[in-house]
């Protein structure tokens, strides 16, 4: 992960959303899992261009899903993290842990 | 399912631009709802190729002119009719929700999020916020979220408020060092 790849905290945030939710990420739970955990208040729209921005990294893959009557017929597009996406995850998660070290440290 | 579009104009050097111009618009359209609704490419070329054929010659447009107006009309017919289309035949309307906000998502967002982001803020409006804090209140909550969704979501609404808070930033310096 370097450069532009990095990953920024919403990215982030998203990514591990989609590994905790496994087969049933979609748009309301992605966004639910967000603001359940970490008490913001997201919008649909930031979700999914964060989501749009990862599928273009090829961090994340879509497919359009079933629709149901609380969604007034309208699909769902569900989300998955791929391999790529994992590597970034994990390689910001340990950067992220070797500066708290700093911070322990100093 | 819709007919076939009329193809044939009568006397048609008889008819004033204006008039031509109104059959264009109708046959137009009628040959976009074909397409959308399954015609064969072939087919749909076969009917394009005559309508070029019969207006050109009695109108004295160019194929470029007609092909320009086609694809106007066809752009639209994706904006504006075909949401609408889709809304009367898949989709049913969810109760409660602001119909204002839901026609202003199909007015703004993509073709490809017409369905998906809409579908999910309706999940939710039903599932969870309606019956958490009322009528009124998820309705304001489902404007809110409209409008964020917007702004984030469509490039040229996107542009405004970047542009309009950076006009705003230059100002206020403006004013900070004058």
């Amino acid at each position: 992960v370097e450069g532009n790849d990095r990953l920024g905290r919403f990215e982030e945030l998203v990514l591990l959303a989609l590994v905790r939710l496994r087969e049933n990420a979609y748009g309301v739970t992605i966004r639910r899992e967000i603001a359940e955990r970490t008490g913001r208040d997201v919008s649909f729209g930031a979700v999914y261009t964060t989501l749009e921005r990862l599928e273009r990294k090829g961090y994340v893959s879509s497919r359009l899903g079933d629709s149901t009557p609380e969604r007034g017929g309208r699909a769902k597009r569900y989300f998955r993290i791929e391999a790529p996406g994992i590597r970034a995850l994990n390689e910001t998660r340990e950067a992220v842990a070797s500066m708290g070290g700093l911070v322990h440290a100093g | 399912m819709l007919g076939e579009p009329k193809m044939t104009f009568g006397s048609k050097q008889e008819l004033p631009r204006e008039e031509l111009e109104h059959r264009l618009d109708e046959v137009a359209e009628r040959l976009v709802e074909l397409y959308v609704l399954g015609i064969s490419g072939e087919q749909l070329k076969h009917r394009i190729g005559e309508l070029h054929t019969d207006l050109s010659r009695f109108s004295g447009w160019t194929k470029q002119e007609l092909h320009e107006r086609f694809i106007r009309r066809y752009l639209i017919y994706e904006r504006f009719i075909r949401p609408a289309l889709i809304h009367e035949t898949d989709c049913q309307p969810i109760a409660g929700t602001p119909k204002t906000a839901c026609f202003l998502l199909d007015l703004f967002l993509a073709k490809t999020e017409r369905a998906t982001i809409p579908g999910d803020l309706a999940e939710e409006f039903t599932t969870s916020i309606l019956p958490t804090y009322g009528a009124r209140r998820a309705r304001l909550w489902f404007w809110t979220q409209t409008l964020r969704t917007i702004a984030t979501r469509n490039p040229v609404c996107r542009w405004i408020l970047v542009e309009g808070l950076a006009r705003i930033g230059e100002w206020i310096f403006r004013q900070i060092g004058g």
